[in-house]
């Protein structure tokens, strides 16, 4: 299954960005143009769902790279979660956990940002 | 019941232990803290373990996995500045289940931790003790008030927050090891050893002592009270080591002395100034990984030296022999005839095809010289090299003719002189081809080689 991205916003000032599919060098500029429109701000908080991921290769490091820079930029909060085994190993050998935290779930996502919101404020 | 384990910012004294290892597996009495935490966990009922971790989380994976060692589920996350999880009031603290939340650099027994737990009661407790401020252990109760219950001073934990707090661990938890399963073997003197580890006899031991796998206390070496080395450590001759803990792969040098030291490859660090100096040398203190590494050129020369000399040792006799055997017999001339056209040998025998065409294509010697070189390991002949009959000396008489081979049999035994002379003056380089298809013939692999066409 080709890569695909849903952006919702669970509630204002947080959205969830959940890719799904494989998430490679055919569909990445298709989820970057999503990703584009996606307009972020430093009262934003964003929940990247990685659970339903099959495949994350380079291209799609890319990718996410791009979306946490573009955070990072905005001053949002980003994490990532649920990414499967493979997936997580990616990354950790990409060294994204340098970047941006990884928490195991989604569950454990929300409650990590509402305590980098509670500790901010 | 859910725990929340959290890796901190390490200790400023510990950086240089942490360099090559995350701070879960930094060994505390040869045993990584992960394992430990995860025993006293699994003991006070835990089922779920939430691992937060800031470096190497792959290698803690890789080390933990699930957990079903411990019988706990573990997940793990990493993240950049996991100590947001022990602020006070955080929004994962309500919920539906029991909670422990503590530091990962802060060791408790079970015993401890099941005390905690039991005075939590309903509510969240924070666990402060008066030495060090607020310790970073948070029970929640489900259903229980959520703010701070309780300040007081407690005991039975252990928190590594510099070279100091690591060895007074790693002495609390050898003065406990007698009552745990973990170790291979335990004396009455307080010696505690892993599998494989050696002690030379002269060794001098004071317990308590552990003493990790595969290592080796040298001879004259003194291990004295409250040290730890770890697996695959080499403590040299004379070494003197006391309060102090050795980190797994390392090496301390002939006649060293550490007291109150930590030790981790080329890492000395002292626990009273908390001052880290990173030594690594083949005398001192150094990684044994290095040592054999810097060693293995003069090992090698010294290995292919032992072996050249261990080769010579097991040719010689048999060259020697071979020689005696060679010189004892009567003389006799081997002469290799390559074959006239039409495959006939000198008697005008037409010779088969297979050895016609074995003998001009390898050029070398066959079966069929196989009598004549074993006449000469007899003793009966003696082998002088290949010649030209023209210029046979004329005390080598009898003629020989096989296949394509001429064998000059000299009777007499005076004779062996001329043939002899002969050889060294005509045929030396002939007689070493010779006796190489000796020593060929020998191993099956016949290598005499033809002398040039009549």
């Amino acid at each position: 299954m080709n890569g695909k991205i849903e952006v919702s916003e669970l509630e204002p000032g947080l959205r969830e960005v959940a890719f799904s599919g494989r998430v490679d060098a055919q569909s990445a500029e298709d989820l970057r143009a999503v990703l584009r429109g996606l307009a972020l701000s430093s009262e934003d908080r964003v929940l990247v769902d990685l659970s339903a991921v099959e495949l994350l290769d380079s291209m799609g490091i890319g990718v996410l790279g791009g979306l946490i820079r573009r955070a990072g930029e905005s001053q949002a909060q980003i994490v990532l979660c649920g990414a499967p085994g493979a997936v997580q190993r990616t990354l950790e050998i990409a060294q994204f956990h340098r970047v941006v935290d990884m928490l195991a779930d989604r569950a454990a996502a929300l409650m990590w940002l509402a305590a980098i919101e509670g500790s901010v404020s | 019941m859910r725990a929340l384990i959290v890796e901190r910012e390490v200790a400023a004294g510990l950086a240089p232990l942490l360099e090559s290892r995350p701070a879960a597996l930094l060994p505390v009495a040869n045993r990584p803290l992960i394992d430990l935490q995860l025993e006293a966990l699994a003991a006070v009922g835990v089922r779920t373990v939430d691992l937060y971790l800031r470096t190497h989380p792959e290698r803690v994976r890789e080390h933990v996995q699930e957990g079903a060692r411990w019988g706990v589920k573990v997940r793990y996350h990493s993240v950049r500045a996991p100590e947001r999880c022990l602020a006070p009031g955080l929004a994962w603290v309500p919920g539906d289940e029991a909670v422990i939340a503590l530091a990962l650099d802060l060791l408790w027994s079970a015993e401890s931790l099941a005390r905690q737990r039991a005075r939590a009661g309903n509510g969240l407790r924070v666990v402060v003790d008066a030495r060090v401020g607020r310790l970073p252990i948070y029970l929640w109760q489900p259903g229980g008030a959520h703010a701070l219950a309780e300040c007081e001073s407690v005991e039975g934990w252990q928190c590594l927050d510099g070279p100091r707090g690591y060895v007074a661990a790693n002495r609390a938890l050898l003065q406990r090891l007698g009552e745990t399963p973990h170790v291979e073997q335990s004396f009455p003197n307080g010696l505690y050893l892993g599998a494989g580890a050696q002690i030379a006899d002269s060794a001098k031991i004071s317990g308590p002592v552990l003493v990790g796998a595969s290592t080796r206390v040298e001879e004259r070496a003194t291990v004295g009270q409250d040290a730890v080395i770890g697996a695959g450590c080499l403590i040299d001759e004379g070494a003197e080591i006391d309060a102090s803990v050795v980190l797994p792969g390392s090496y301390v040098g002939p006649s060293a002395l550490l007291r109150y030291k930590i030790v981790d490859g080329g890492w000395l660090i002292d626990v009273r100034s908390g001052q880290a100096t990173f030594i690594d040398d083949p005398v001192l203190v150094g990684s044994c990984a290095r040592r054999e590494r810097e060693a293995l050129p003069g090992k090698r020369l010294a290995m292919r030296v032992a072996a050249f000399a261990g080769l010579v040792a097991a040719v010689l006799p048999v060259v020697l022999w071979g020689l005696g055997r060679a010189l004892r017999g009567r003389p006799v001339a081997i002469r290799e005839e390559r074959f006239v056209s039409g495959g006939r040998d000198l008697t005008g025998r037409v010779l088969p095809r297979t050895l016609r065409l074995w003998s001009l294509a390898s050029g070398r010697a066959a079966w069929r010289h196989l009598p004549w070189l074993l006449a000469v390991l007899r003793g009966e002949l003696a082998l002088l090299g290949v010649a030209h009959p023209a210029r046979v000396p004329e005390a080598v008489t009898d003629v020989h003719m096989g296949h394509g081979l001429l064998v000059f049999d000299a009777p007499a035994p005076e004779t062996r002189h001329a043939g002899l002379a002969y050889l060294l003056q005509n045929e030396s380089g002939a007689a070493l081809r010779a006796f190489r298809a000796l020593l060929g013939a020998a191993f099956a692999r016949p290598a005499l080689e033809r002398s040039e066409t009549q």
